[in-house]
Parts: structure tokens; C-alpha cells; sequence
């Protein structure tokens, strides 16, 4: 097979970010002009050249830009003035991804990223857009040694009710208020600020009526992020939506997506961990999220790593069974030491203890501000107790078991709690760590252990308040070669 | 751990001309500005070098004391910390490279640092003697040796 060139679609992903600055500009122009394309042309000609220069250059990088996919890997070749050829055996990539946007659909069009255990944590190995035929022909040769002879693929697919769980549970305010503002600005560049600053007094006077008695600004910031955490949540929707995992020999297989489709095959043999998150809302529903760690998987902006977007416990434990039997779950065998629950409960504490104190202070030197100071401090003082309660519940969630060259780590991060399995051969290292406290005490007992795991970049499993001389004894015998503590 | 091993006592040297090189430029300023046999003065003498003191005569010998390591069929092992105790161990076949590091000291003094790389986590183990640096990375890598020495 001879080396072929992306796309053409390419030239326009290469230039139209460039374009798209200079082209807004003109077609508004164009539109509200009324004096005619040939004065239209003599006032934009500076412009249009730029644009034309822009096109030739993303066609001449779209020349120098080719791959081949042969039987054992795919050659990639690139660049103009420093050309770097590249070759990838199927064998190290961790991860193939094949994206399908609908609006690409009419033109057979893909985007397709390779990502083995090599390289950066934030950027993939290779990416490339093809031919809808040239990514089938990729996926078919790189999911080969994977299969091997094994013909029965098994496939899990979730109800829509936990895809829509992962998303209320995943959206991200941020993500979507920035999604939003992108939006009313870039509708503001192509219809005019006069628009654009409309559509802002329009919501704000909605939200001025919607207040039921709060502060105007209170309710501003209280509606801004309900928005954008409404409109993280139907993008979330739309990203997970149609989640299908099968497996077949050492290939694991995803898709997902609605106007986006989404293909994933990931190598097995490379996947550094399971894990299973719960935060204390699914924990009193009974529900687990289930992700796995693999370079190249959710890696993408807004992509979250799902194997299973949620499941009760039964659920998540037989459709494991299923996908990742070689992954298994063992129960705690270390927990932390019984002394360490002021560990766990120490920075809530103190966090509650610190907003009330300033909420006090301000109430007695801010009299004209006594209410909104009572609201403040009440909406800081809820995540706080959330977090306390969590830290509880932690401190009896938190361990290590072992079994079958596998350990199982269950910690808390944040508002999460997580029980992660990793295979034994992925471990890097451990970590012991211990404050003056802990290591001044008469019993000298605790610990912090960190677990360094295989990843592309560094990915720790903290597990505080560990019992010292158990967990080095845990690790001894389970292949660290640790003496227990003198 | 058993059978483990200290760095290099000369680490304790450089660390004693280290910390009284900066008390010295600490002080320089405040004795300059300040009059000489002040009470400010006085105060700022004494408690630099009170800090200096506790490093020089108790925090050092105790960090060189609290630095052990040791290098197994298995693992590497790695302990320091006076007041922040840490104990790492990082398991043999999860070492992908490892750097001979060595610095400005390393000719006066004969010493040098060994950072052992995996994917995912890292470890230095400094102030080592030139010959035990030398001998770690041959254990852990000898094909790299000749292009390290």
C-alpha cells in the first residue's frame, strides 16, 4: 500500500481557525452592504488576500502530510520545512479512536488518534483525519492481533436512565457556562453587538424576576451556574449517549455518542487500572461509576474514560466479570489505623470552623451586611458538612486487599470516594509518608502510602492514615520486598 | 530496612558551608541597616543565628542520619525526612532509565546524585559517593554505563 494524503477536508481544519477571523468580518459585510460587490472587493481586498494565502499554505501542509497503514503498524509523515517520518507498530498502540461528526457524514469524512504508553499525558501520538475507508482498514488491522482466535464477543450496554446519571453527576458548571458565553459572543460577532448585548439584558432581566427574594447578585451567580451546569449536563448526554463496551480476545471495544459518534478500541493487555467512583449521592443510591485508565482514552476535551456509566453494585460487578475478568475486586484487607479518624476529619473540621468564625466576625463588624453575611455563610458551611460527612464515610471506605497478582485500593479524593484494581506488574511505587505527628508519636503507627501506578504521566492513589508496620508488612508480602518497620 | 546504606558523609560539609554561607548574606543587610548594638540589632543577631545553630548542630547530622538506601534483586528503597518522614520503594522492573547527575561538587568532593525513572514516578538519590552512583547505575542499567562514566 502506497502512502496516502488525509482528507482534503483537512486543508479547511488546518486553516479555518486562521479564517474564521477574517471571513466573519467580510460576509457580515457582504450582507449589509449596499454599494456593490466590486466596492465590496476594492475595500476587502487586503483581507481576502490573507485569506487566500492562509488556504495555500493549510493545502501545502495537507501535501506534506501522509501516512500509510500497512499490516504491522502505520507509517505517518509530516511536516514542510522539518519532516519527521514515523512508524507505530500495532502492538504498542494502547488506544485507536475514530470519530465520525455528523456534519462529516455527506463527505465520508473521520478523525482518527493513535496513543500508545509513549509520549505526552496531554497530547496523542498520532492524529490524522481520513477517509471513512482508510480508518475502517486501521481499525480492522490494529483490532487483529488483539482478537486473535477468539470468536465470542461479549457486549454491555447500558439503559439510558445511567447515561443519564453519569452526565448529572459528571456536568461541569464551568465547562458549560464557557460553552454558553462562547456561544452568545461568537452569535454577537456574526449578528452585531447590538444583538449580543440584547440577548445579556434580556437574561438578565429574567433573572431579575426569577430572584423570589434573593440578591440580585446572589441570583445572577446562582442561575448563571444552574445554566451552565444544565447546559454541561445535555452536552454530556449528547456525548455518552448510544454507550455500547464489547469484548472480544484482547480487544476491548466503545462506542458512544449521538451526533458525534465516538469508536474506541483499547489493548487490554495496556489498561494501567479499573476504577469505580462514587460520591456520597450514588453511594446512598447504590450506584458506581466504572472508568478505566489506558493512555489515549479520555484524553479528549470534556471526555471522561467510562467503561460503565453507572451500575448498581451486582450490575457493575457481573458486566466486569464480562468485560475485565483478569481486573478483579478484593475486599479490605489493611484498613486504616483506628487512631487515624481525626486524620480524616481534620481538614473538615477546620473548614467549618474557620467559615464560622469569619462568618461571626463579619456579622458583628458588618451590621448593615448581617444578611446577606447569615447567606454566605450558610452556602459556605453546606459543602463543608458535605465534606465532613464524606471524610466519615471514608474513613471506613479506605484500604487495600490483594488477589490474584491484583491489588484492590480504596480511597477518598475530594468530594469522591474511589476503589481502584491494579495489576500488580503496574505498580511503580510506594510511597510512605509521615508528618511530625505521625512520626514522633509513642506508637510511631501512621502513614500516608502513596501508590504510584504505570501511567504516561504520574498518576498517584493516596491512602492516608494507614497503619505503618501493617501496610509494610501487606506490601512485603506481596512482592515489594519491605522488611516491617524496626 | 535491613542492610541499607547512608550517602555520602560529605553531604554533611556541604551543607554546614551552605547553611552558614546564608545566615552570613541574611545577616549582612539587617547589620548594616540596623545600629550596631541595638536592641533590633541584637534581636536579629540572635535569633539568625539561633536558627543557624539548630540547623547546623541538630537538623543536619539528623537528615544525613535519616537518609538510607539500599538497592535489591526487587526494589530500590529510599528513606529521608527529619520531621517529614518518607519511605519509597520502587520496584526493579518498572525502571525504565536511570541519569548519572552530577554537579559543580562532584569534583571537590567526589559526589553525585542517581534519579531512576518508570513510567509514571521517579526517584533521586542524592549526595551519593561518584564510585556508589556509579555502581547503582551499573546494576540497574549496565549497558548504559559506558556512555554515563
Amino acid at each position: 500500500m502506497e502512502y496516502t494524503h488525509p482528507h482534503p477536508i483537512n486543508i479547511v481544519e488546518n486553516t479555518f481557525k486562521y479564517c474564521f477571523l477574517l471571513l466573519l468580518p467580510f460576509f457580515r459585510v457582504l450582507f449589509f452592504y449596499t454599494q456593490g460587490f466590486y466596492q465590496w472587493v476594492r475595500g476587502a481586498w487586503f483581507d481576502l488576500l490573507i485569506v487566500l494565502l492562509i488556504i495555500l499554505f493549510g493545502y501545502i501542509r495537507w501535501v506534506f502530510n501522509t501516512f500509510k497503514v500497512a499490516n504491522r503498524g502505520i507509517y505517518v509523515s509530516k511536516g514542510i520545512f522539518i519532516w519527521q517520518k514515523r512508524f507505530i507498530p500495532y502492538t504498542n498502540v494502547a488506544t485507536v479512536i475514530v470519530e465520525s461528526p455528523f456534519y462529516w457524514m455527506p463527505i465520508r469524512a473521520v478523525r482518527v488518534t493513535l496513543d500508545t504508553n509513549a509520549g505526552g499525558k496531554h497530547r496523542y501520538d498520532v492524529s490524522l483525519t481520513m477517509r471513512r475507508e482508510d480508518a475502517l482498514n486501521l481499525m480492522m488491522k490494529s483490532q487483529l492481533p488483539l482478537r486473535g482466535n477468539e470468536g465470542i464477543r461479549k457486549t454491555y450496554r447500558p439503559k439510558n436512565f445511567y447515561i443519564g446519571v453519569l452526565s448529572l453527576l459528571t456536568s461541569n458548571s464551568l465547562s458549560g457556562v464557557l460553552f454558553a458565553s462562547a456561544l452568545i459572543s461568537q452569535t454577537g460577532d456574526i449578528l452585531g453587538r447590538e444583538f449580543e448585548n440584547q440577548l445579556v439584558s434580556q437574561l438578565t432581566q429574567i433573572v431579575h424576576t426569577l430572584a423570589f427574594g434573593l440578591p440580585p447578585a446572589a441570583a445572577i451567580v446562582g442561575y448563571t451556574l444552574l445554566g451552565g451546569w444544565l447546559v454541561g449536563f445535555l452536552l454530556g448526554l449528547i456525548h455518552h449517549k448510544n454507550f455500547t463496551a464489547s469484548r472480544q480476545g484482547n480487544s476491548l471495544y466503545i462506542s458512544e455518542g449521538s451526533l458525534i459518534r465516538r469508536y474506541y478500541s483499547l489493548d487490554v493487555k495496556k489498561i494501567h487500572f479499573v476504577q469505580l467512583r462514587q460520591s456520597l449521592t450514588t453511594k446512598f443510591l447504590g450506584l458506581f461509576m466504572v472508568f478505566v485508565h489506558v493512555s489515549g482514552y479520555g484524553k479528549q476535551k470534556n471526555s471522561l474514560a467510562v467503561l460503565m456509566p453507572a451500575a448498581t453494585r451486582r450490575e457493575a460487578e457481573r458486566n466486569l466479570q464480562l468485560l475485565l475478568p483478569e481486573m478483579p475486586f478484593d475486599r479490605t484487607e489493611v484498613h486504616p489505623h483506628k487512631d487515624g479518624i481525626w486524620g480524616f476529619l481534620f481538614k473538615p473540621l477546620v473548614l467549618i470552623f474557620v467559615f464560622l468564625a469569619a462568618a461571626i466576625f463579619l456579622y458583628w463588624f458588618l451590621p448593615s451586611f448581617r444578611g446577606t453575611v447569615v447567606f454566605m455563610a450558610i452556602m459556605a458551611e453546606i459543602p463543608c458538612i458535605w465534606f465532613l460527612i464524606l471524610k466519615i464515610t471514608a474513613f471506613s471506605h479506605t484500604g487495600i486487599g490483594y488477589t490474584d497478582a491484583v491489588y484492590t485500593l480504596r480511597y477518598s479524593y475530594a468530594y469522591r470516594l474511589y476503589t481502584v484494581s491494579v495489576p500488580a506488574n503496574r505498580v511503580v511505587k510506594v510511597q510512605f509518608k509521615q508528618n511530625p505527628w505521625q512520626h514522633f508519636s509513642s506508637s510511631n503507627h501512621r502513614c500516608t502510602v502513596v501508590v504510584y501506578t504505570y501511567a504516561e504521566g504520574r498518576q498517584r492513589h493516596v491512602l492516608p492514615n494507614m497503619d505503618r508496620a501493617e501496610v509494610e508488612a501487606f506490601f512485603s508480602m506481596h512482592g515489594l520486598g519491605i522488611q516491617p518497620a524496626e | 530496612m535491613k542492610n541499607t546504606h547512608h550517602v555520602s558523609k560529605k553531604s554533611i560539609i556541604i551543607l554546614e558551608v551552605a547553611a552558614f554561607l546564608l545566615a552570613s548574606v541574611v545577616l549582612v543587610i539587617p547589620m548594616i541597616v540596623l545600629e550596631s548594638g541595638s536592641v533590633a540589632w541584637w534581636a536579629v543577631l540572635l535569633s539568625v543565628a539561633g536558627v543557624w545553630a539548630l540547623f547546623a548542630f541538630w537538623y543536619i547530622p539528623a537528615w544525613w542520619y535519616s537518609i538510607r538506601y539500599a538497592v535489591t534483586d526487587h526494589v530500590i528503597f529510599y528513606q529521608k525526612g527529619v520531621l517529614f518522614r518518607t519511605t519509597q520503594v520502587m520496584r526493579r522492573e518498572q525502571v525504565l532509565f536511570v541519569s548519572l547527575v552530577r554537579d559543580p561538587f562532584t569534583p571537590i568532593f567526589g559526589t553525585c546524585s542517581v534519579m531512576v525513572s518508570g513510567a509514571g514516578a521517579s526517584m533521586v538519590i542524592s549526595f551519593l559517593r561518584l564510585e556508589e552512583g556509579r555502581k547503582i547505575v551499573e546494576s540497574l542499567s549496565p549497558e548504559g554505563l559506558a556512555d554515563l562514566s
